[in-house]
């Protein structure tokens, strides 16, 4: 199995706090990596590390062979990686189309002058996403919501048109941070049900969350962080058993 | 990409406007084409209007293009007037000490704009909120400074007298009616331009950068570069105005783009509603109707203008256009 992004040995320290030490980890391609750790683990600072949003102290981050510890977040998109965020970041004005056109924004050429002067090359391209779009929608049966406002849908909803909007993007990876925080049970099974379809369309995903049930029964293999360190990095099954990760997340429960 | 264009086969019947509904899309263009009916025939039907309109148009014109950058991609400016002052005295002082054809003057100081545009908002638009709004506060400040104190270029407090109508070659634009036709046809394709534009790609991307900028660059948009082009076709849009307002009134002065116009601006465009064609053209023409509504209203202008827009923002946070389709909205259900 190719190996799509490959972290080494990425530090990172904030203050008096290590936030991540010398963790190393890759995500095979179309594979579901998932990231669990207690509270303060470092999941958030790896996710923003990798998405450019933070720069390690230490280590690198390559994304199919290119290294992207540099890299920008606008130019992740297209190099094929993308995410979604803790609470669904919608553009609340815009409807529900109109939010998953945006994530085929890097897919599209036309600029300001043409799409001002609504060029003939601007109008295919914004056929093609609203096509594209509505293709999504059909995908996440979330059809009926097209012309809504994004902000008048539950959360649920808007979480699920998230990941749509990613997927309009045909990233070759994508993250999903804590996609399960806030969603109930029903919601839940339904966004495991939706990550096991996109699994299915070859999309690599990298998966931060807490919610135990959706990492097992989603992911193909476990990183688990503790303090900044990496204390395991197994398929989901053993990760359970480790005593380590058993240590860490009662530790969290009974200080 | 190549997902992207595969699809161009099977999309069925989109209107223009993708994204938006088609019944939407049809009273927007019912409506355009009744308010374009109206301005034509205006000259006919109120002539003793004209000069009024004529201003109206010239400010609308700054409202449009500061909407694009505040209402849509959710930027203060407050200096705009910077942009007007190059426009109002750069075509003035080219065509009454050179001899340049204002025609001519008119694009050499819009080109001027955006370059000056481009330059400062390299350093500016890293700013956010209320830091921006300060910093462009102080173009403001400066503008009227320096209009005021470069008095052998500018003409000083008294302003430059004498700046040709606009025209080139034989033609000039003389009369109410002239001035007129030429604001009217360069305010069209501006909105056209505008409404082209937020309806696309682009103003998708102005919307989320409004919104959320990080969430925005993780999707691919480049924010520094979109919040640039806004701010380079504001100023572009705000220096075209200028020297049109320069060349209407024949004259310039420091008052004319003063700190208190600066935020006129932005009052008409809340006052309106912004991110629409109409809550700009709406906007200006209240705040500039005041004036020359009676004497009595005149006298109390700016406090009359104070409290509309305390009730306005505090109850219409759309500005009135917002207000107006609210209610039809739900009246429509």
């Amino acid at each position: 199995m190719t190996v799509l992004m490959k972290v080494t040995g990425v530090s990172r320290r904030f203050g008096g706090l290590q936030a991540l030490n010398d963790v190393s980890f890759d995500v095979a391609e179309g594979a579901v990596r998932a990231i669990i750790g207690p509270n303060g683990a470092g999941k958030t600072t790896m996710l923003d590390i990798v998405t450019g949003f933070t720069r390690p102290d230490a280590g690198e981050v390559a994304l199919a062979g290119q290294n992207i510890t540099r890299a920008n977040p606008h130019e992740l998109p297209k190099q094929g990686l993308m995410r979604t965020f803790q609470s669904a970041r919608l553009v609340p004005r815009l409807t529900v189309r109109q939010n998953i056109m945006l994530g085929s924004h890097h897919l599209a050429r036309a600029g300001f002058w043409a799409t001002g002067l609504r060029l003939p090359s601007a109008r295919r391209e914004e056929k093609a996403m609203h096509s594209r779009a509505d293709a999504v929608l059909r995908f996440l049966e979330l059809g009926r919501f097209a012309d809504s406002k994004a902000a008048d849908l539950p959360a649920g909803t808007q979480r699920l048109i998230e990941v749509g909007r990613v997927l309009a993007g045909s990233p070759r990876l994508m993250l999903l941070d804590e996609p399960a925080a806030g969603l109930d049970d029903t919601e839940t099974l339904e966004l495991a049900d939706v990550l096991r379809a996109v699994k299915a369309t070859d999309i690599t995903m990298v998966l931060i969350e807490h919610n135990v049930n959706l990492v097992m029964s989603v992911s193909d293999r476990v990183l688990v962080l503790d303090a900044g360190q990496k204390i395991a990095d197994d398929v989901p099954d053993a990760v359970q058993k480790n005593p380590k990760v058993i240590a860490a997340y009662l530790g969290e429960v009974n200080p | 990409m190549t997902l992207l264009h595969q699809q161009e086969s099977e999309s069925p019947e989109i209107d223009a406007h993708a994204g938006t509904s088609a019944v939407a899309t049809r009273g927007r263009r019912v409506g355009l084409a009744l308010l374009g009916l109206l301005l034509v025939a205006v000259p006919y039907l109120v002539p003793g209007w004209l000069s009024f309109l004529v201003v109206v148009g010239i400010f609308f014109l700054v409202v449009l293009g500061l909407d694009l950058f505040l209402g849509h991609t959710g930027q203060v400016s407050l200096g705009q007037t910077l942009f007007m002052a190059l426009g109002g005295y750069g075509g003035g002082i080219l065509s009454l000490r050179l001899g340049v054809p204002t025609v001519v003057a008119l694009v050499v100081m819009a080109v001027l704009s955006a370059a000056v545009a481009f330059l400062l908002g390299r350093s500016f638009l890293r700013l956010r909120g209320y830091y921006l709004a300060l910093a462009t506060l102080g173009l403001a400040v400066i503008t009227e400074n320096l209009a005021t104190g470069l008095g052998s270029l500018t003409g000083g407090p008294s302003g430059l007298v004498g700046v040709p109508n606009i025209g080139f070659g034989s033609f000039a634009a003389t009369t109410d009616a002239a001035n007129y036709w030429v604001i009217l046809i360069l305010c069209a394709v501006g909105a056209w331009f505008v409404s082209g534009l937020v309806r696309s790609r682009t103003g998708r991307a102005l919307a989320a950068i409004a919104s959320d900028q990080p969430a925005a660059s993780m999707l691919g948009v480049d924010a520094a570069r979109y919040k640039t082009y806004a701010f380079v076709l504001a100023a572009v849009f705000a220096s075209v105005a200028g020297t049109l307002y320069a060349c209407y009134s024949r004259f310039i002065s420091p008052e004319m783009v003063g700190v208190l116009v600066a935020f006129d601006l932005v009052v008409m465009l809340a006052l309106g509603g912004s991110r629409s064609i109409v809550g700009p053209l709406l906007g200006v023409f209240l705040l500039r109707w005041l004036p020359e509504a009676g004497q009595h209203v005149a006298l109390y202008e700016p406090l009359i203008a104070g409290v509309v827009l305390i009730v306005v923002i505090t109850y219409l946070p759309d500005g009135i256009w917002g207000g107006i389709k609210g209610v039809v909205r739900r009246v429509g259900r």
